[in-house]
């Protein structure tokens, strides 16, 4: 019995080794964490892989605030005829293995954008370390390089301060997008949906932006800011859509929850800031006659932000003026929105997918050319909705009482 | 010799006959005799002589013309005891004359004339000598055969005092100390029941240990009852000198490192475990009583759970289990995941760890062995040290598992911590005997970590849990109420259910009175017709 049982561990202990699925053994200090991956595409046709490689001795910590000496990130760059190749030229020069679960940011050049990005995209899905969560960006402007060389104030690992500024700036004002790489295939693949994407720019000198002397100033002479929506068809970059053309985007997406407009009153001009805190999107298909429209319904809630004219805020009246005159120049931004992208025969808002979703019968026979058939001549009704709940810490404005 | 054992209304096993030589073959072969001179003769000759062994020859009588001889342990006996109502009475007493004629001086004696509670005749020498051994006072008296024992019992001993590895926040101060009847007491006062059963055994061959089986009839079971009942009867070594000789030598299984028998300081936590229906041994000389069955779940359940609220005695005892779970594989998850899983660890935490790295000589997993055996060894030498040069110790194991270590870039600052948390967590189990567990397999499971990451965690996790489950303590399996599933007591495991809900005792076995408490226990404001709820 006891041999039985000896002889039953003896087993059991040796199939582990024939079992291990994850013999990959690294000590910290034997991997180099890639932050952010950069790919551009060269004039002769190869790839040229950009990798923002965090150096985390120079990461604050708490045996030493503030870093250490040199810079937080260190580039390293390697060339290929694919981007797999380039990735293992990129090996050659690294004394670490080089380690993708942490890159959380794949950032593409607005050229090589232009050119299409689906052979960028395969060997990254693919990888079994690299994370589809990571952000899409592409370098508005420039090069993948350029930016990723940039050294970044606060969030000291540059990677971070492209992530949090995109994200910030979607939720926190719209107009912007950050878009992780599974979304955009995702976007690739789904019918009725064109991808839209985020971008990043450079301002200022890029060459002083590598220096770590850039970050002893208090106004950096090169800093990094998040920037237009990238409309992406086919794989390729088309154009960029800014303003309040790209808050309709992240509306209609529901990225955007906090944004804010600007209202004339009484014949001053941007006289009253009303900032909204919650944004609802009802998007609803419907056929009439055999045509598919878009219901919109839009709720905005809102606080009164600023006003720099006298007014009665306690007075329901005016703060019915105020959210009529708000769903009015909503609608309208929505509007015209829409119709911009129609004239660029775009659906980035995925009004095919939902018309796909909701009557798909109907979709197969409109399936084919809708961008430019179906999504261009696309009826769209917008409604929106404002609810102005509070004026914060004040009633009437101190204009009011002036004397 | 016929038995080492005293089994009071017990079968004598047969193949205890057998003398296992060497120890007790010294005691006299022959019958007592009647000569009181060849009587101290024996007794000198057994004894050796020896200092403490007080022989005091009187005479008894008015006329003092009855040799006899009063024989005492010196210590650990009462002499005021004997000197005021033992030889006041015997020496120049006219009253005893009359029972000195008689035939049966012995039973006179007995009867009519010692003050003492606790006499009884003794007729051969090993009743004799297990009597005189345990303090008793013996009476020979010349020409009668045989003897009285006398219950003199007395000495210094530990007066009771507040339990120090049970220290609770609520509940009684009181611990067991190292008198066997002290501690019977001790539990007898909680539970005044006739029900309470002690079982008096002597084991042990050269220290002829007194060990008390106890258990509430009608409560425990009786198969549980019988099989320690034949456990203890088979017992044959030379010495008991703490309980635990005999729990490891009555114990299910020997090669595991979990306790399958419980061991309390608390009277009240002995007097609770009864009540559901486990038996104690008590053994003298031992502040440490053994209960069984013992199950898993019931190491991590400290008196104070059930004298605190129910609210928050659960989350303690969450907090308990998840600490044992921390000192068991803290270290070991530390390593596996910075050695395999890199990825899981979060993006700005793993940057951190590297820069602590960055500069450690050591692979993470050389590392905290080093850390690991370090802090074994500070434990150990803090527990072994005298008490004032104990505080060097700590000032000095501060500097080596502590910031200098850091600063002098053998340790990472990170693995500080680990092995901190985890020496805390080790010390968050209530019982001592299951936290060493957790000390032992930690290093086990650090070594299978380095070697298969997180994969190699949860096969040891797995073993240990097949393990357990093949555990059984005294025919209870070890995972009960949870694996075997007994959902009545489901209550008392990591949770801890309001008492009012807790009406069932633990199922342990077959048992039949099960029931604890009456229905509808739970308090309730008053219904509004009056009628008490």
């Amino acid at each position: 019995m006891i041999k039985r049982q000896i002889k039953m561990a003896a087993v059991l202990l040796l199939s582990i080794f024939m079992l291990t699925g994850c013999w990959s053994h690294k000590e910290l200090t034997d991997i180099a964490f890639v932050s952010a991956i950069g790919v551009d595409r060269l004039e002769n046709g190869k790839y040229l892989v950009t990798y923002q490689i965090v150096n985390s001795l120079n990461i604050p910590n708490g045996m030493q605030l503030g870093g250490g000496q040199g810079p937080p990130v260190t580039i390293y760059q390697a060339t290929g005829r694919t981007v797999q190749e380039a990735f293992r030229n990129g090996g050659q020069e690294i004394s670490r293995r080089l380690y993708f679960s942490h890159a959380n940011v794949l950032m593409v050049g607005e050229e090589t954008a232009k050119e299409g990005i689906y052979p960028i995209l395969d060997v990254l899905d693919r990888h079994k370390e690299f994370r589809n969560t990571a952000t899409f960006v592409i370098a508005r402007n420039c090069k993948a390089e350029d930016i990723l060389k940039v050294l970044t104030p606060i969030d000291r690992v540059p990677a971070n301060k492209i992530n949090k500024t995109l994200e910030y700036a979607q939720e926190g004002s719209g107009g912007r997008l950050k878009i992780s790489m599974s979304d955009l295939i995702s976007d690739f693949t789904t019918e009725g949906k064109e991808a839209a994407v985020g971008s990043i720019k450079l301002i200022g000198d890029p060459e002083k932006g590598k220096m770590q002397d850039s970050l002893n100033q208090t106004a950096l002479s090169a800093y990094l800011m998040s920037s237009a929506i990238g409309i992406i068809k086919n794989g390729k970059l088309i154009g960029w859509v800014d303003g309040n053309k790209a808050r309709v985007i992240t509306w209609l997406l529901k990225k955007t929850n906090i944004t804010s407009l600007t209202l004339d009153w009484n014949h001053h001009p941007d006289a009253v800031d009303i900032r909204t805190i919650k944004t609802n999107v009802d998007i609803k298909p419907v056929m009439k006659n055999g045509k598919p429209e878009m219901n919109i319904d839009i709720t905005f809630q809102g606080q009164l932000y600023e006003v720099d004219v006298p007014m009665k805020v306690m007075d329901m009246k005016v703060i019915d003026r105020l959210q009529k005159a708000y769903e009015k120049k909503a609608e309208q931004q929505i509007y015209a929105g829409i119709r911009y992208m129609q004239q660029e025969k775009c659906d980035v808002f995925g009004f095919g997918q939902m018309i796909h979703q909701q009557y798909p019968k109907q979709w197969k026979k409109m399936k084919n050319h809708w961008n430019e058939k179906g999504f261009a001549n696309l009826k769209v009704n917008v409604h929106s909705n404002v609810i102005i709940s509070n004026s914060e810490l004040r009633t009437d404005p101190f204009h009011s009482n002036l004397k | 010799m016929k038995s080492v054992k005293k089994n009071q209304g017990e079968q004598e096993n047969p193949t205890h006959g057998e003398d296992t030589g060497g120890t007790a073959a010294n005691i006299p072969a022959q019958t007592m005799g009647t000569d009181l001179k060849t009587q101290i003769e024996q007794l000198k000759k057994t004894t050796g002589n020896s200092s403490d062994i007080v022989i005091h020859e009187i005479k008894m009588g008015s006329k003092a013309n009855v040799p006899a001889a009063v024989i005492c342990v010196d210590g650990l006996d009462d002499s005021l005891m004997i000197n005021e109502n033992l030889l006041e009475v015997l020496m120049a007493n006219p009253k005893i004359d009359p029972y000195l004629d008689s035939d049966n001086v012995l039973d006179d004696l007995m009867k009519h004339a010692i003050k003492i509670g606790g006499v009884k005749t003794v007729m051969n020498w090993n009743d004799l000598f297990a009597e005189l051994l345990s303090g008793q006072t013996i009476l020979l008296i010349d020409g009668v055969y045989g003897g009285l024992s006398i219950s003199t019992r007395g000495g210094e001993q530990r007066s009771i005092e507040e339990p120090s590895t049970e220290v609770t926040v609520r509940g009684p101060r009181e611990g067991f100390t190292e008198s066997l009847r002290v501690n019977t007491a001790l539990i007898r006062k909680r539970i005044k029941n006739p029900n309470l059963w002690l079982e008096s055994y002597k084991i042990g061959e050269v220290t002829r240990t007194d060990v008390v089986l106890m258990y509430i009839k009608g409560i425990a079971n009786d198969k549980v009852v019988e099989e320690a009942r034949k456990r203890l009867q088979t017992l044959k070594i030379d010495a008991i000198l703490e309980s635990g000789y005999i729990e490891q030598l009555i114990e299910d299984k020997t090669f595991t490192i979990f306790p399958t028998i419980y061991h309390s300081e608390r009277p009240d936590v002995v007097a609770a475990n009864l009540l559901e229906g486990r038996f104690a041994i008590i053994v003298d000389g031992s502040p440490f009583a053994l209960v069984a069955p013992a199950v898993f779940i019931q190491f991590f359940q400290s008196a104070d759970d059930y004298y605190m609220r129910f609210d928050i005695a659960t989350a303690i005892r969450f907090l308990r289990v998840l600490g044992y779970l921390i000192s068991l594989i803290g270290p070991a998850t530390y390593v596996a995941a910075t050695t395999f899983h890199q990825e899981m660890i979060p993006t700005q935490l793993v940057f951190t760890l590297t820069g602590q790295r960055e500069a450690i000589p050591f692979p993470a997993f050389v590392e905290a062995i080093v850390m690991e055996i370090t802090f074994e060894i500070l434990r150990e030498a803090g527990l072994r040290l005298p008490r004032p040069i104990g505080q060097t110790v700590s000032i000095v194991g501060a500097l080596v598992i502590g910031q200098a270590a850091v600063q002098a870039g053998l340790v990472s600052a990170a693995m500080v911590i680990v092995v901190s948390i985890t020496a805390i967590a080790s010390f968050a189990t209530p019982s001592f005997s299951i936290a060493i567990s957790a000390r032992l397999f930690r290093f086990v499971f650090m070594l299978l970590a380095a070697t298969f990451g997180f994969y190699g965690i949860i096969i040891g996790m797995i073993a240990l849990v097949v393990h357990l489950c093949s555990l059984r303590s005294f025919g209870v399996p070890y995972t009960t109420p949870i694996a075997p599933l007994v959902r009545q007591n489901i209550g008392d495991t990591v949770f801890r259910a309001p008492i009012w809900s807790m009406s069932a005792r633990p199922r342990l076995l077959s048992q039949k009175n099960i029931v604890r408490q009456g229905e509808n226990q739970r308090p309730m404001p008053p219904k509004k017709n009056g009628e008490p709820s």
